[in-house]
């Protein structure tokens, strides 16, 4: 339940084709700082709502919108912390 | 604040400076938690750490951080835009000189801030627990303590771009938080996740087949005693807090008080009861991990809302924490041994968003999702880069025979109970 077994699970593709295998690495590391680079995004565009919307509904919608902005990223950065797991495991 | 704060009577001086000694026992009572959720093995690492973490974040606050943090020398370090001054650092005289001859009220509040840096450098430190060397957790306060908490914490309380959005931008008040919420649990809770991110879960709590491996905290007594004790100190921070930032009169310091306790009873009780459900007997740790979820949030209303509000504020957080902590695990297997993500950055972040919508000021909501979006945007970014770059240099994490004999053998060359009988640990494997 908690992690699915991607080197138990799947067959290796380098096995199945004998080519090299790709590293998963580098998605890994993309999804982690892209996750974070779009944290502060969604900062700037809580910035934007104070300076653009002197009214207080289109304001407070826009900050809502500037928290989903950083909840994405959140979640793509957690998710991208997730991948290593199985190579951490003891 | 600002700077046109009113001066405090000798009376309210008295009284905040008692407060204030009082507070570091959430200090104490934290490290307790931290290293009664921790393993036998790395119990005497965990406390002296803590100990030496809270001297290095005091070290280097006193000698750069303060200055950053300063309200009082004029507006500080400013830009302009919209045609408004946006405060985002404090001019404050470099390594605390002149303090001596600074107003009572000025002398508070570095007080308070000293406290509040404490306490935050030590929530990272429960979660790195086992596995985290103290070297790095030392280097990590210092870096929190001089280069991200002083501008949280300018922007938050003295004359900061955050506290002043009520005044430029009418939004209610500007960006409350008495107690820390934000400044000391937020970004603590944070630096927790960022610190468990690059360390890593300790060796065999995911193992290859099947669910995570348990590794319940050594001794609950010192969790739950550190529970009592840092219900103290909270009463002194948020009373402290309420005082010097919200500028609430001693009169209301009773409110205050009842709203911190309703909110940790109110919490404790909810995660009571969802651990007796979910589990069939209620949870020491999970529900000392409520409790301090009622606290944090605490923290953001204590001087804003009433006590229902509090009672129900608590409430929620301790229904949301053992879920939280539970989903963290499991799911996003991040090993987190003190439930700080939780616990203080969930909570706090609740906390403050619970202060703006029973804050009866009008434009207050959208000051604390400003704040919110701020902590969120700004800081956890800007402290997993930190934390990230200075792993390059310190590395955080032990090495695999040290975390297998144990942090306190590993380095101090001492355990903390040395007539105890130590068992195989089954874990390993």
């Amino acid at each position: 339940m908690l992690q699915p077994e991607k080197d138990g699970a799947e067959p290796s593709p380098s096995a199945a084709t004998d080519l090299p295998r790709v590293p998963a690495l580098k998605e890994e590391w993309v999804m982690k700082y892209a996750g974070l680079l779009v944290m502060p995004a969604g900062f700037f565009l809580a910035i934007a709502a104070i300076v653009l919307f002197p009214d207080p509904t289109p304001r407070i919608g826009f900050l809502l919108c500037s928290l989903a902005v950083e909840a994405m990223g959140l979640g793509v950065a957690v998710r991208g912390h997730m991948e290593p797991r199985g190579e951490r495991r003891s | 604040m600002t700077s046109s704060s009113p001066m405090f009577s000798d009376t309210i001086f008295a009284l905040v400076l008692v407060l204030l000694l009082l507070a570091p026992l959430s200090i104490v009572g934290l490290a307790l938690i931290n290293t009664g959720l921790g393993r036998s093995r790395s119990a005497a690492q965990s406390i002296l750490g803590s100990l030496a973490l809270v001297s290095a974040a005091g070290l280097v606050f006193a000698l750069f951080g303060a200055t950053f943090a300063d309200g009082f020398s004029g507006a500080g370090h400013t830009f302009s835009l919209a045609g408004k001054t946006w405060s985002w650092a404090g001019t404050g005289p470099v390594a605390l000189s002149g303090f001596a001859t600074e107003t009572g009220r000025e002398q508070l509040s570095v007080l308070f801030q000293f406290l509040a840096v404490a306490l935050a450098v030590l929530i990272p430190w429960g979660s790195g627990a086992d596995r985290w060397r103290m070297p790095a957790g030392i280097a990590t306060a210092a870096v929190l303590a001089g280069l991200v908490f002083p501008f949280v914490a300018h922007w938050t309380w003295t004359t900061g771009w955050l506290a002043t959005l009520g005044a430029n931008f009418d939004m209610g008040v500007g960006f409350l938080d008495g107690g820390g919420a934000g400044a000391v649990h937020v970004l603590g809770g944070l630096s927790a996740l960022a610190v468990v991110w690059i360390a890593g879960p300790r060796r065999g709590k995911f193992p290859r087949e099947g669910l995570s491996t348990a590794m319940p905290g050594h001794n609950a007594i010192y969790v739950l005693f550190g529970c009592g004790v840092a219900l103290v100190g909270w009463l002194a921070f948020n009373a402290a807090g309420s005082l010097l930032w919200l500028n609430a009169a001693p009169a209301a310091l009773p409110v205050v008080a009842l709203n911190t306790w309703l909110s940790a009873s109110a919490a404790l009780s909810a995660t009571f009861i969802i651990t007796r459900v979910r589990f069939g007997k209620p949870d020491a740790s999970l529900c000392a991990n409520g409790w301090l979820a009622g606290l944090v949030t605490s923290s953001a209303c204590a001087g804003v809302v009433t006590p229902m509000e509090a009672l129900v504020t608590g409430f929620i957080a301790g229904l949301v924490t053992p879920l939280l902590v539970e989903f963290l695990e499991l799911a996003v297997a991040l090993d987190d041994p003190s439930g700080a993500i939780s616990v203080h950055a969930a909570s706090g972040l609740w906390g403050l968003f619970a202060a703006g919508v029973f804050a009866p000021r009008q434009g207050q909501l959208a000051a604390q999702l400003v704040g919110i979006a701020t902590l969120l945007g700004i800081v956890l970014p800007l402290v997993y880069l930190l934390f990230w770059l200075m792993n390059r240099v310190i590395p955080f994490r032990a090495d695999a025979d040290g975390e297998r004999i144990g942090m306190d053998l590993h380095e101090l060359g001492g355990g903390a109970y040395p007539e105890f009988v130590v068992h195989r640990d089954d874990s390993y494997r």
